[in-house]
């Protein structure tokens, strides 16, 4: 299925020589925590339609789904966890290595911007966390009052 | 080869459209602190910039693109010898961007003053980078026939660079105190229209003093001396220069504006049409120098693309001018008051 033909051999990890094989436990781990965070997520989804019209009288569903929020961010990250390392040591499959791909830059400039990515990424994720969970407890804007028009502008 | 020029053109012209669209923004993101004296001035500000800002930001994805997908070879030498610019440009885009969206959130003086201090930062630093990695590339790299860096980031800040860098910052303040001046009215209008009379004389000597340290930095009047008929690039930029003010004391903003959006394109030519053939020069040996000829990709790559770009490229101007079309007339008071306003 890999090449597209039910009769074509695949070819096993140890086929292929030790030097082009990718971190085995990263890829293993990452691809079953994805598919098993997948399967969750139609699961779910089921359950809450079963409940759909009692949603509000089953704070055990809500915690699950409230809890889950992460979960398909989790399982876009190791998506990506898998098909970066699980590539190496290619950067362009069968093409070209990564480690032939390396900008002629001093080793010091990437260090200094990855650290740079991880402080601004990680202070605007906290900043969109903190603004998330502020609105989040200011709860559902009311909804506005039917009974309101009715009565006369008590402006 | 008639499809690498055509491209070389295309790429200059990207970059021509994103500075003369997202200049505006840099340039009033940069006069922020100076103009805006209260939260509803800094609102206003932001307002008038809000729903184009990003779309501008588009002509610099697409400039990278057209480098990255017409002249791999540029792309990659590009951003290995300018990486700690380029970096510093990338994190200034990323702060503001944010800034214009967090800064609103929270009702509390020092959460907004630490969003306005990231959109000065985020506004000024590309404006003065962008300039200093362009006056690099009009005088030269130092790379050698690998397309190697031999330097650092202080070799990118040398006298010409950094006037280069100095245009650029004229360019854009003046060219974001006009469409300040479009969107505004009253007290905030009133400084607006002041800062841009005192900042065009400015302007004009940086270009006059640009001119002519090109000369003595650059290779780039080669092409003019070759071909006098391009000195009219020069003329119609200076015009245009020129006009910027003649329409700002007629009070026409809109075609000082206009005038100024003309001047920041010309500009870019005066450099691009200096460059060509070049796209990267080396400064070591110009036998190194990256060039329409030896840096793009393959013909069928470069058809396809042109094929691409010719399609997509006016549907993106329709809906750009759409959006303008959609949000003029001024930024009010009243227009603040909406939940997705900034």
């Amino acid at each position: 299925m890999v090449r597209h033909d039910f009769n074509a051999e695949v070819r096993g990890l140890k086929d292929f020589p030790k030097d082009e094989r990718p971190p085995v436990l990263l890829s293993f781990f990452s691809f079953r925590t994805m598919v098993a965070l997948g399967t969750l997520f139609p699961l779910l989804t089921i359950i809450g339609w079963f409940k759909r019209n009692r949603l509000v009288e089953s704070p055990g569903y809500l915690k699950i789904m409230l809890w889950s929020i992460p979960l398909p961010y989790i399982a876009i990250e190791l998506g990506w966890v898998l098909a970066e390392v699980g590539r190496q040591p290619w950067i362009v499959y069968g093409l070209m290595k990564t480690s032939d791909a390396a900008s002629p830059i001093a080793s010091s400039q990437v260090l200094i911007s990855l650290i740079a990515f991880i402080l601004v990424y990680s202070l605007l994720g906290a900043v969109g966390f903190y603004l998330i969970v502020k609105n989040a407890r200011q709860g559902p804007a009311p909804e506005a009052v039917p009974e309101a028009a009715a009565e006369p502008a008590a402006a | 080869m008639v499809l690498q020029t055509i491209w070389f053109f295309l790429w200059g012209l990207l970059w021509a459209l994103f500075f003369m669209t997202d200049g505006f923004d840099f340039g009033i993101g940069t006069l922020y602190p100076f103009l805006g004296k209260t939260d509803q001035d800094k609102r206003i500000m932001i307002n008038s910039l809000g729903p184009l800002w990003d779309g501008n930001e588009v002509w610099l994805i697409t400039a990278g693109g057209v480098t990255f997908a017409a002249f791999p070879t540029v792309y990659a030498v590009m951003f290995s010898s300018m990486y700690s610019a380029l970096m510093l440009i990338l994190f200034a885009l990323i702060l503001r961007g944010v800034s214009f969206e967090f800064r609103g959130k929270v009702d509390d003086p020092r959460w907004r003053k630490i969003w306005d201090t990231c959109i000065f930062i985020g506004s000024f630093a590309p404006a003065l980078l962008f300039g200093v990695a362009f006056a690099n590339i009009f005088k030269g790299i130092p790379i050698d026939h690998n397309g190697v860096y031999h330097g650092t980031l202080f070799t990118l800040l040398n006298p010409y660079g950094l006037l280069g860098g100095v245009l650029f910052v004229m360019l854009f303040l003046v060219h974001g105190a006009l469409w300040l001046a479009i969107k505004t009215e009253g007290d905030l209008h009133e400084r607006t229209v002041s800062v841009a009379n005192k900042l065009w004389p400015v302007l004009l000597g940086v270009v006059v003093i640009f001119l002519i340290a090109s000369r003595f930095s650059t290779h780039l009047y080669d092409n003019y001396l070759a071909h006098p008929a391009l000195f009219l690039i020069i003329l119609i930029t200076v015009f245009a220069l020129l006009s910027i003010k003649f329409f700002l004391t007629k009070r026409a903003f809109f075609k000082a504006w206009f005038a100024s959006a003309l001047t920041i394109v010309g500009s870019t030519f005066f450099g691009i049409v200096g460059l060509y053939p070049n796209l990267f020069p080396s400064s070591l040996n110009p036998r190194y120098s990256l060039t329409a000829q030896n840096a793009s990709s393959s013909p069928l790559t470069l058809k396809i693309m042109l094929i691409v770009v010719i399609i997509f490229i006016p549907i993106v101007i329709g809906y750009q001018i759409w959006t303008y079309n959609l949000f003029k007339g001024k930024v009010t008071k009243d227009d603040l008051s909406y939940d997705e306003a900034y």
